[in-house]
Formats: C-alpha cells, structure tokens, sequence
C-alpha cells in the first residue's frame, strides 16, 4: 500500500487544519484531493511528503512511518508538480528536468537518457528546448516541462498541487488530455490537489471532498457524481451535476474507428468516388507516412470549388484528443459546426471520430437513469 | 584646473592608487559581513527588523563624525591613524546597504520556487546556494555597487584620519583657498565615482544567471 493516512491530523493552537483523517491512497491511480478553499486539501498532500508536519496520527508510505523516513530522501522519492512558476527560472529546461537525478548522484550519461525519455514522454522537442530557459516558454510548455521534472527519478508517488492552475482554459483541457495519455503509460500513485470540479471529475480515478480539515465523501468519481454524499458535494458539484455526467465518459471509449482518410496524392475526382462508396459526406486529409492529421475536406467543397488538389480543399478543423471528455466534445461540436469531430492523440496521428450522435444518445441514457432514479 | 592636474599628475596618481587601495580593501570585508548577516538575518523576522534598524542609524552618523568614532575604536588596537581607521568606516558604511539588499534579494525569490525545491528533496544549504544565491544576484549585485559608489565619496574624507587619498587635494585646497587644487579632487572624485558605478554594472550583467536576464527582457 503506497501512502496510507491514519487519524492524521494538523492543527495550529486550537485550530484544526486536518482533522481525524484516515484514507487509503489507492496505488497506480490519480487520487483527487477537492473542497473548498482553506479545507485542508493542500495541508493534506503537503503532509504526504513532510513540508507540512502532520502533528497526530500517523501516515504511512510504503508501509513505513513518515517519523522513521528521513525526510530530504523522502522528497526526493515521491515526485513534486506545482504551478508552472515553481520551475527555476536560472536553471535551463535540461537541468531543471534533471534536479531530483541530480540531488541523487545519478550518472550524468545516465540522467541525459532520461532527460530525453521525459521530453519525449510530455512531447516536446528536445532539440529545440532543452536548452532554453523557462521564461522562453509558454505557460503550457512550462507545465509540461513541470511533469517531466516530477517524474524525472521514476517515483512511484507523485503529487500535484494544483498543476494546471495558471493556464488558460483552452490549453488546460488539453494539458489534462495529454497528462491523462502520460498516466496511461506511467501508471504512477498520483495525488492531485484541485479547485476545480470539472478537473476533478476529468482526472480523477477517485475524488476525496474535505470539508473543513474533515473528509465528507472518499469515492470514485462516478459515485461521487452520482450520489453525493452531502448537501456540501451536491453545491460543488453544481446545479448542472446531471450534464457534469458527460464529463465521466471519455472520447476514447465512445468514439469510432471507422472514418475515411485521404492522402494529398488522391485527386478531388477519386475522393468523391470514395466518400460515395464509403457513404459519408467528409473525409480527412492525413499525412500517408504517419497518419498525422492535416485537415479536413468535404463532399460539398469538392464540387462546388473545383480546385485541383485536396490539399487546396482542405480545411483546418477543430478536434479532441483522446481522453477529453463527451462534456468538452460537445462543446466544441457546436463551435465548430461539424456534427463529428476527429480525434487526434498527443503526437497529432488521427485515431478515431467522434459523433454528435453518441454524444446525444448518452445524454438521453443519462437522463433515464436521472428519471428512474426520482421516481425510486 | 587642467593645468594643475597635468602639473601635478604624478602625486594625482598616488592619490587615486590609495583612494582605491582603501576601498578595495575594505570591499572584501563588507560584503562578506554584510551578506552573511543578510543570510543570517533574513531567516528570523526579529531579528532581520533589529539588524536593519541598527544599520539605519549607523547610516544616519555624519561620515566626519564616523571616521572620529574609528579611530577612537581603533586606537586601543594600536591602529587610530592612517588607512586602518578608513577601512573600518567604510565597512560600517557599506553595511546597510549591502546587508538590506540581501535581505531583500532572499525574499524577493518567489515562495513557490523554494517550495518546489523543498518539494525535491533539497537540504537548506542547497536551496540556498542552487537557488536562492543565484536568484538574488541582481539585487545583491546592486547593493554592492550602491556601496562602492558611496564608498568613493566617503573615502575623501579618509584624508582626515590620515589614510590620505583624493581628499588631500580637496581638503588641502581648502586650507590653502586653492580653487583649482579643490576642483581637480572633486571632479576626479566624481568621475571615479561614475566609472565604478559603470564597472560595476558590467559586473553585474556578467554574473547574472542567463536564465533571469532573459527573463528581465521579457518584462
């Protein structure tokens, strides 16, 4: 069992910043740690890895007390991701990913391999910017340089204090996205520390509501979703918590796999053809070596503008990535206009297409549960 | 003026050599207490208030009156007249400036970044040293010069503890109502002063991590 709280508390004088908190982190997960402000949600993730010192109770990591692990080696075994602005800004990206290595005497050989396994892993360009300096970054690009310096020394705990805070909503929900993709492949104990409900419910395997410094509702998402355990959960979760339901169910798993691709090489005439045998009124364009999206064409530009190549045909579209959710993908749907979007994973390579239509039928789904329910 | 400097260049030299011999030796010093006790004292809040406080009103002392005080304390050692006496106003002068500039320069350093390297397992001294040190360079840089220019101007007055220096031609001229001696002290004073004030601001850009410069420029 990788981190265990046992009646732990902190208080301040009188003032109980934790109270009597006994939960078991469950391993290879992403754990969500979410309440109001001053609920104690940061104190808690904060005594996890001793920056905070619990003042009763016991936590345990690896099944052994946090009193009997040196605290210096402990940090520098459980990986630590806050806001982009915790990244040291005289440090260049290199050696701000290799800081924990470092401080444990890896190899320098050794730590430039890893260095490029993380990079590749939060898909940035090594050469391009392992040398540069954060503030040569974007706030997106900083974050993931973030992820890449918690996991450098292969932790298997890792905890985040509010990761994605400082970045704007469009470039979070993909951050997320992507950050779901690295979990999938990671499969690290993950304790993630939020404000946000919606990020909660996209990113939590399990959500911990702490109210207070008590905890009101440990469950997993669905089941926080759909049964809140208190009047508390049912404000954080919203008035629309039935449409929230979306935000459960992931592009992945709803989207399909039959789609029509083209290359550049096919001409407008041959494209027609195959949007007619395929019984569809769009195709995407791809890139024939790699799959990579480049955009998409549709029947109706092919004859209306008569141009020579699909490359001049095509248009940009909108897309999702794989683990966003049906909730972000229908917003995007009615922005772009298209009753289908095509889902693009974190190195840009087409793996499915999402339909309005699955989305709707989910939400009637939902609603019949919602309806069944009231009248139970 | 120029005529006096021409005629008398090579005593202007002797001048200008001890002047900075003054300063360059009680510099070391200076910074070595001023920004030990900066560390030391921006740890604990109390204690930064009372050193700083201290440091005020050590400032507030009018420079003859300080050099008086050297020699009275220095003269038990057996050192009241001459450059000793000097070094040891100067360092009483350079100390707030540098102390607070350091003081301010740890805490300038963003709270979430020293987070983050508590976060990673580093000890107290190497977040000190990878992290903070290097981060407050700017400002610490800057104290240091803002100290030396000082340092240039109060070092005239060493002349009347003995020490000699630019201040002889100043204080000398004035005894003897010696226009041209007066001007050629103060003006070689006072360009001394800006040519260290720009040496010290290549200094500066030099020894400033790449990584915050660029930041600097950003904003």
């Amino acid at each position: 069992m990788a981190i265990e709280l046992i009646n732990a508390e902190k208080t301040y004088g009188d003032i109980y910043a934790v109270k009597d908190l006994t939960m078991t982190i469950p391993d290879n997960q992403i754990t969500i740690l979410i309440g109001p402000s001053g609920c104690g949600k940061t104190t808690t993730m904060k005594m996890i890895n001793g920056l905070i010192p619990k003042t009763n109770g016991d936590i345990k990591i690896n099944g052994t007390s946090i009193d009997e692990w040196n605290p210096i080696q402990l940090r520098r075994n459980i990986g630590y991701i806050i806001q982009e602005i915790g990244l040291f800004p005289h440090y260049t990206i290199f050696d701000n990913i290799a800081t924990v290595p470092r401080l444990l005497h890896w190899e320098e050989k050794k730590i430039r391999q890893r260095v490029l396994e993380l990079m590749d892993l939060v898909n940035l360009d090594p050469d391009e910017f392992l040398q540069k300096y954060p503030s040569q970054l974007s706030g997106g690009q900083r974050q993931r340089v973030g992820v890449a310096r918690g996991l450098a020394a292969d932790p298997d705990i890792v905890l985040m204090d509010e990761p994605f805070g400082a970045i704007d909503p469009i470039n979070r929900e993909k951050i997320q996205d992507s950050f779901l993709e690295i979990q999938k492949e990671i499969q690290k104990t993950i304790v993630f520390v939020t404000h946000d409900i919606h990020e909660a419910i996209k990113l939590g395997d399990s959500i911990a509501i702490l109210d207070e410094g008590s905890l009101v509702q440990f469950d997993s998402a669905y089941n926080v979703v759909n049964n809140p355990a208190t009047p508390l959960v049912e404000d954080l979760l919203g008035s629309d918590r039935a449409f929230k339901g979306l935000a459960l169910l992931r592009v992945k798993d709803h989207m399909t796999k039959t789609f029509t691709t083209l290359t550049k090489s096919v001409s407008p005439a041959d494209a027609l053809q195959t949007m007619k045998q395929h019984d569809t009124k769009f195709a995407f364009l791809v890139d024939g070596r790699n799959n990579k999206l480049l955009g998409v064409v549709t029947a109706k530009d092919i004859k209306k503008r008569r141009a020579d190549s699909l490359d001049k045909l095509s248009k940009q579209s909108e897309y999702i990535q794989p683990y966003a959710t049906l909730l972000e993908s229908l917003t995007k749907l009615f922005s772009s206009g298209f009753t289908a979007l095509p889902v693009i994973d974190d190195k840009n390579v087409l793996v499915g297409v999402i339909h309005m239509q699955t989305i709707l039928d989910q939400i009637e789904e939902m609603s019949i549960l919602e309806t069944a329910e009231d009248e139970a | 003026m120029f005529y006096y400097i021409l005629a008398n260049s090579s005593r202007i030299i002797d001048g200008l050599v001890r002047h900075l011999y003054i300063i360059a030796a009680s510099l070391p010093i200076s910074v070595t207490i001023g920004v030990a006790a900066g560390i030391l004292i921006s740890r604990n809040k109390r204690a930064e208030r009372i050193v700083i406080g201290i440091a005020n009103i050590l400032m507030t002392i009018p420079s003859l009156a300080l050099f008086g005080f050297a020699i009275i304390i220095m003269s038990p050692l057996g050192m009241g007249i001459g450059v000793p006496p000097a070094i040891f106003a100067l360092v009483i002068y350079s100390f707030l400036p540098i102390t607070r500039n350091t003081v301010l320069a740890l805490h300038a350093v963003p709270s979430s970044t020293i987070e983050a390297a508590r976060g990673m397992g580093m000890t107290p001294r190497q977040i000190l040293r990878r992290i903070q040190l290097p981060l407050a360079i700017p400002l610490l840089m800057a104290g240091i010069r803002n100290a030396c220019v000082m340092g240039v101007s109060v070092t005239t007055i060493a002349y009347l503890v003995g020490a000699g220096g630019m201040g002889h031609f100043i204080f000398a001229g004035m005894t003897r109502t010696r226009l041209d001696m007066v001007l050629a002290g103060a003006v070689i004073v006072a360009v001394l002063g800006i040519a260290t004030n720009y040496l010290l601001v290549m200094l500066e850009r030099a020894v400033t991590p790449r990584g915050l410069m660029l930041e600097q420029n950003k904003e």
